[in-house]
């Protein structure tokens, strides 16, 4: 299953697959393999040499060796596992916002080849400007920004094909 | 003493106009952009007038929408606060021209000193030292480069009418000065309206040290002492502190009478500021701010002077009471910028919605800042949110005050300098007060600050794998199950086949 954890505000993408005890679980660039054991109200999870005790208080809280954290389940799909999910997974890559802020030029227009590193577009925000610049080589597929628009954090700016 | 005063900006420094006036008795006017409706500052004035659009363009530096707020609200005087309009010497005259009283300098000594090839000659003029470096402004690349020769490598490129950091290059070779000397040109042309440069020789690892002055109009004019700015990003100050622990009294006092000579010879008025840089104990002039500035706060600690509740009684035509010899300094004290700015990344801006917000306060703690939970920092203006000043009875007592009053500032929804300050306080160089305006650059503080984010996001990720491994325990489908209880849509990538 594919779960987003949001944890104290900061946001974790988990791949996991469980059989009983043994939980596979991929964080980012690493795959935990974890042990997770019921004692009484608290679960033992076990792994890299160190056992943290979690104990779930509601759909929310939960305390983690002892420090009350607020978390909330923002995603959940029941497919894929760890190292699976990336099987065919040939959907454009979206280049977002570092920042908030506006639009001052857009550099690339639908179709062009870019190389990684290239500058996609100029961003202002608090009097200073930002590029944003290809993660990889491609083609830009579509262009979300327009000059002189207000973007959020995080939001889309360009899709580029590989 | 005026009735009412129209406060010209937005932000901590427009609370801390509106704190003095209410102090005075004086009815405060707020003016605001759309994106400010909410803010601090328009609900600590006794009115508010909207001026426009979020962009400063349409709103804060809108003369003639000021101009009508403050006739319409009744204001009988302007207080500019710093950046915006506060060193534009057309605006000053125009608020005159309306009838109503700037509070800062006069237009013509905003002219005289504001532009830095002025001041520069004005400077000589007075004897006041200088770098050495062209006389006015050079009228083209073939001539800076030619004072490049004769000063020597490396010189510094600077615009007549730049500021914070813009129009600003250093010329290491003279292969690379006609390019950076273009480059600058072209920046301050399009930022500032005036392409002018002039050249200096740069200094390697100045101090930046400047002189607080008030002047009335009785022919009065007193310096406050020294603040030192060293601790820079991107030419941008960080951290100021007053007294500097580089100066001796002697130092003081001859930078002091520095500073009121060129104020006298200015025919300044109000408060300013005098800026040298202090390299193998010299001093050159470096420029003037002919507003209040931003680090104004540690002033106002180490010598119990309300340089706000000043610029008023001088603006409505007040005699300075205070004179020199009543200037006295006591203790240390830290100003330390808390920005909305991510220093991991080059400190790019990060503005955002202020989910949580602790400020400290206690002994010698003082806090200036424009935030409310539940407003959003918008992405338009400056990323400065907040100033925390500590004072001490001395360097050591200060920067442990800081230490605590740092710890218990708390400001959750966007990321913040705040960190980079604590690790600042902990470096040794720092702590012994060897600064320099290179000191980010070679001191180890940044990598410091990258090494903890990145134990604290490895941290952080354990305990998301311990809790989810948890999660999965309970039934089947469990997590599922807590998903579809938040109302969030979900958001998942499809990244899955």
């Amino acid at each position: 299953m594919h779960v987003v954890l949001e944890i104290d505000g900061e946001t974790h993408d988990l791949w996991i697959e469980r059989e009983d005890e043994r939980v596979a679980i991929e964080a980012g660039d690493k795959t935990f393999s974890v042990e997770a054991r019921r004692r009484g109200k608290t679960i033992e999870v076990a792994f890299d040499g160190r056992t943290f005790h979690v104990e779930t208080r509601g759909p929310t809280h939960a305390r983690i060796d002892g420090h009350l954290v607020e978390f909330r389940v923002v995603g959940f799909s029941p497919g894929g596992g760890p190292g699976r999910h990336r099987a065919g997974a040939a959907g454009p890559a979206r280049v977002r916002t570092p920042m908030p802020g506006r639009v001052v030029a857009v550099k690339v227009r639908e179709g062009d080849a870019v190389q990684k590193g290239q500058v996609l577009l100029v961003l202002e925000a608090m009097k200073m400007q930002n590029e944003v610049h290809a993660p990889t080589t491609g083609r830009v597929a579509k262009v979300h920004a327009s000059e002189g628009g207000v973007v959020e954090a995080n939001a889309v700016l360009v899709d580029l094909e590989g | 003493m005026f009735r009412t005063l129209l406060v010209a900006n937005r932000g901590e420094i427009a609370c801390r106009v509106i704190r003095a006036c209410r102090e005075l008795g004086v009815r405060t006017v707020a003016v605001h952009s759309d994106a400010d409706a909410d803010a601090l500052h328009v609900r600590l004035a006794d009115a508010a007038v909207a001026i426009g659009p979020a962009p400063s363009q349409q709103s804060y530096l809108r003369q003639e929408a000021i101009l009508e707020a403050a006739e319409r609200a009744g204001a009988e005087a302007v207080h500019p606060g710093y950046g915006f309009l506060s060193e534009n010497a057309g605006f000053a005259r125009a608020v005159g021209k309306a009838g109503l009283v700037f509070v800062g300098p006069p237009p013509e000594a905003m002219e005289a000193l504001g532009d830095k090839v002025a001041a520069r000659k004005l400077a000589v003029r007075e004897g006041v030292p200088v770098s050495a470096g062209s006389e006015g402004a050079v009228k083209d690349a073939d001539e800076a480069l030619a004072v490049a020769r004769r000063v020597g490598f490396p010189v510094m490129l600077k615009a007549a009418g730049g500021g914070g950091g813009m129009g600003l290059r250093v010329a290491r070779s003279e292969a690379e000065l006609p390019r950076l000397f273009a480059d600058a040109s072209a920046q301050a042309l399009s930022a500032f309206g005036n392409g002018a440069m002039f050249v200096e020789k740069y200094l390697e690892r100045p101090r930046h040290i400047e002189v607080q002055i008030l002047a009335d109009a009785h022919g009065h004019v007193i310096h406050l002492g020294e603040r030192e700015c060293s601790i820079q990003r991107r030419h941008q100050k960080l951290l100021e502190e007053a007294p500097s622990p580089a100066l001796s009294e002697a130092m003081r006092q001859s930078v002091g009478t520095m500073a009121v000579k060129l104020a006298r010879a200015g025919g300044y008025r109000n408060a300013g500021t005098m800026e040298f840089l202090l390299q193998d104990g010299a001093f050159h002039f470096n420029e003037v701010n002919a507003r209040l500035q931003v680090e104004h706060p540690v002033t106002e600690m180490v010598t119990g002077a309300d340089l706000v509740r000043w610029q008023l009684r001088i603006a409505a035509g007040e005699e300075l009471s205070l004179r020199q010899e009543d200037v006295r300094l006591r203790g240390h004290a830290i100003e330390f910028r808390i920005n909305a700015e991510d220093p991991l990344h080059d400190f790019r801006p990060s503005p955002g919605p202020v989910r949580r917000l602790r400020v400290p306060d206690g002994e010698g703690v003082r806090v200036d800042h424009g935030l409310r939970e539940g407003w959003t920092v918008p992405s338009h203006y400056d990323s400065l949110v907040a100033k925390v000043i500590v004072h001490g009875a001395t360097r050591g007592e200060a920067l442990a005050r800081s230490r605590g009053a740092l710890s218990h500032l708390e400001i959750r929804g966007f990321p913040t300098n705040r960190d980079l300050h604590l690790l600042l306080l902990s470096d040794p160089a720092f702590r012994k007060g060897e600064l320099s305006t290179r000191f980010l650059e070679e001191r180890p503080v940044l990598a410091d600050l990258r090494a903890r984010a990145a134990a604290h996001a490895e941290e952080a990720r354990r305990r998301a794998v311990a809790l989810a491994a948890a999660l999965a325990q309970a039934p089947e489908g469990g997590i599922g199950t807590l998903h579809h209880r938040h109302t969030t849509p979900a958001r998942v990538p499809r990244r899955d086949a």
